[in-house]
């Protein structure tokens, strides 16, 4: 299934956890929107340098975040990505994961910057 | 004691922390306070914390960063009755029964059922303490029960020694 045209956060459990609180769902928002994209990019650099402890460090400290968003297919791929890296098996598909990682996080932003710009308005 | 007044939460997850700072503040009298690091929270134990939420590993921090194991260990020697409580996004059972050994009171896995579950160990806790309490108080009940009952038999073994108790009392 394409990527593009798929939802990629479900924010069900952010709304249970706040109430519905639009100013705590902001808060919580605009928490991942500032910490998650450079640990993305972190995970990116440490494939570039292959330092695989580095990217099974930064896929673990990322998933948590993750599942609070909604990032259902991210939490998966970050965890083939932790227990690839941690064990050291199909590192060939490194790259791959990451990309697709990348493009899934991408989206899941763009989806939430319009959410915070719902909630804004 | 049985009141928690100040509990600790230790992660380099700066939005896990802020999710579960909010989450505990339904208790109102628990001042909550938040560290990032394990060296942070180290040298505010003069704080008195009586329950620490604790990440298991700190690989934001740096490399050096001291992990959870490692602080546990820490709290622990400086104060054996501080309840440490890890939080892990591990689900490895292993590493659960690894903080158990080290003295962890409970290992929550970080996903959208840990803010519950954070919630529920201080209740529990609230419930040790309680029971511990309890358990100190029925010991010095004991304690008097059994130096009144000795007192007693030493007053008998007087006043029978005395010829003050004897086999009939006269009262027939």
């Amino acid at each position: 299934m394409d990527a593009s045209t798929q939802q990629m956060t479900n924010l069900d459990f952010l709304q249970s956890f706040t109430g519905n609180n639009p100013v705590k769902m902001e808060k919580y928002i605009s928490i991942f929107l500032e910490i998650a994209p450079p640990e993305e990019e972190l995970l990116r650099k440490n494939l570039e340098l292959k330092d695989w402890d580095g990217v099974r460090a930064t896929a673990h400290s990322m998933r948590p975040q993750m599942t609070y968003m909604g990032i259902k297919s991210g939490e998966m791929l970050l965890d083939t990505i932790e227990k690839n890296a941690e064990s050291g098996t199909a590192l060939e598909k490194m790259p791959e994961h990451i990309g697709d990682f990348n493009k899934i996080f991408n989206l899941a932003c763009g989806e939430l910057k319009a959410y915070l710009e719902k909630l804004k308005s | 004691m049985t009141e928690i007044k100040t509990v600790f939460i230790v992660d380099d997850d700066q939005a896990q922390s802020a999710m579960v700072a909010d989450y505990l503040s339904k208790f109102k009298n628990i001042t909550i306070k938040v560290f990032t690091s394990g060296e942070e929270c180290l040298k505010n134990l003069s704080l008195n914390p009586q329950i620490i939420f604790l990440d298991y590993s700190f690989d934001k921090v740096g490399k050096n960063a001291m992990n959870g194991v490692q602080i546990l260990k820490e709290i622990k020697k400086g104060n054996a009755a501080i309840e440490v409580v890890m939080f892990s996004a591990q689900d490895k059972i292993e590493v659960a029964v690894n903080t158990m050994k080290y003295g962890a009171f409970d290992y929550i896995v970080k996903n959208e059922s840990s803010f519950h579950r954070s919630e529920n160990v201080i209740l529990n806790i609230i419930r040790k303490l309680k029971l511990e309490n309890n358990l100190k108080t029925y010991k010095r009940l004991a304690i008097c029960f059994g130096i009144a009952f000795v007192g007693m038999l030493i007053s008998f073994v007087i006043l029978w020694s005395n010829g003050m108790i004897t086999d009939n009392p006269g009262w027939f």
